[in-house]
């Protein structure tokens, strides 16, 4: 359900969700004038609000609009108004609130189970993506230098520790630190399918 | 847009934990979103590595940790198992020898049971000479213009001898003795001789050669044993 910036009730009861309630003990009352400041001020932050939602990259969190983020965003600050500092800048203070909650968002979705339809639900990569996906970094990794690939391989694919990697390879825990870092800058810099090659 | 806190994330990979979750790179996040997008695709490509060499290990059944400075044995998508630690346990996979052998023993086991179906291949001796293929000689084939007929094949095998007499019911003794007395040249007079036992076993025995005494011997013991069979 979308949360119009006209029709944005902020005047009706704030929603309890669960045993969630930060509102320290004993201060009612500052909370419930915080609340109510923040019910005052959030229709004017709504539009700099929805901007900045289109900003984040839709593949960051597929399935999940711009609209659904902000409305969120709007109801975990009114439930953690508490924690709100009135005498500092608002915007900021929503965007920190628009982070922990794409970041609470991605954490459920790689907690949930895969679906094994053929058609992707909600955004969800398909199957011919995700082996796309598998060919690009088999091809990335086949790019690095060897020592690079198997620091990597070792560190991020078999669990090793750096301390085991140094010991392994007779190197110096920074030389082992800094080529798995410069892995994985390559990994990161290097884009994948536009590199294949045409055939 | 300034570029992402590298360092910051380089750390956090480093330690294991989410770079998303590092202060320095939320507080970069908070400001430039778009910075998220090179940050998710390498958290993707390293989570993709990982399923590789989960998947190598898988293939190569649950690797054992090879020793410090081991010789590396890159698998086919160039992912080291050197480093795998031990993995679930796996069935080994089944040998040639072991397929030969249960290949062996199935056949046994087949040939054993077709036997007890159709009973021991037992050849029929008694099989009447009609049943036999009639396999023309060379004259017989010139005169009758057969198929079979090979004009100049002169060396005409001699005819075989007639098969000895259906073994009739009840007479035992007297067709053995027919049968054994009656070769090639005998006559008839030693067939009638030889018709029958006497009643007394020893002087059959005396008058018939040695290689008879046995059938002698089993004639008389029929007599006497199952003489309404016989007789």
């Amino acid at each position: 359900m979308h949360l119009p910036p006209d029709s944005c009730n902020l005047a009706g009861p704030t929603p309890v969700i669960g045993s969630v309630e930060t509102r320290p003990a004993g201060t009612p009352t500052e909370g419930s004038s915080r609340e109510r400041w923040l019910r005052e001020r959030l229709p004017d932050e709504l539009a700099a609000l929805q901007a900045y939602a289109r900003r984040w990259p839709r593949q960051a969190l597929p399935g999940l609009d711009p609209q659904d983020l902000v409305q969120e965003t709007m109801e975990r600050a009114l439930r953690y108004a508490a924690s709100l500092d009135p005498a500092r800048p608002l915007q900021p203070w929503l965007r920190r609130v628009m982070l922990r909650v794409f970041l609470d968002r991605r954490a459920q979705r790689a907690r949930q189970p895969e679906p094994l339809g053929l058609e992707p639900a909600g955004g969800e990569r398909t199957a011919h993506e995700a082996l796309a996906a598998r060919e690009d970094v088999q091809r990335l990794l086949a790019q690095l230098e060897p020592l690079e690939r198997e620091l990597l391989q070792a560190f991020h694919g078999a669990g090793c520790s750096l301390a085991e990697l140094a010991a392994r390879h007779e190197l110096p825990l920074g030389t082992v630190k800094s080529l798995l870092h410069r892995a994985r800058r390559k990994l990161a810099a290097r884009r994948g399918r536009e590199e294949r090659p045409h055939v | 847009m300034s570029e992402l806190p590298w360092q910051a994330v380089q750390r956090a990979l480093d330690a294991r934990r989410d770079p998303l979750e590092e202060p320095e790179v939320a507080e970069h996040l908070v400001a430039e979103p778009e910075a998220l997008e090179p940050l998710l695709a390498l958290l993707d490509r390293l989570r993709c590595v990982a399923e590789l060499a989960a998947s190598t290990r898988r293939a190569d059944g649950g690797g054992v940790a090879a020793g410090a400075g081991g010789a590396a044995r890159v698998g086919s998508v160039g992912v080291s198992t050197a480093s795998a630690r031990p993995g679930p346990a796996r069935p080994r996979p089944t040998r040639p020898l072991q397929l030969v052998a249960l290949a062996g023993l199935l056949a046994a086991a087949a040939s054993l049971a077709v036997l007890v179906w159709r009973g021991p291949a037992v050849p029929d001796a008694r099989r009447a000479p009609s049943d036999a293929p009639h396999v023309p000689t060379a004259g017989q084939s010139a005169a009758s213009g057969g198929a079979g007929a090979v004009p100049g094949l002169a060396a005409a095998p001699p005819p075989a001898p007639p098969l000895p007499p259906q073994r009739p019911a009840g007479r035992v003794h007297e067709w053995s003795l027919a049968v054994h007395r009656r070769g090639p040249g005998g006559s008839s007079s030693q067939r009638t001789e030889a018709r029958g036992p006497s009643a007394n076993l020893r002087t059959d025995l005396r008058a018939a050669p040695t290689s008879d005494i046995p059938l002698l011997a089993w004639s008389h013991a029929c007599t006497r044993t199952t003489p309404s069979r016989v007789r």
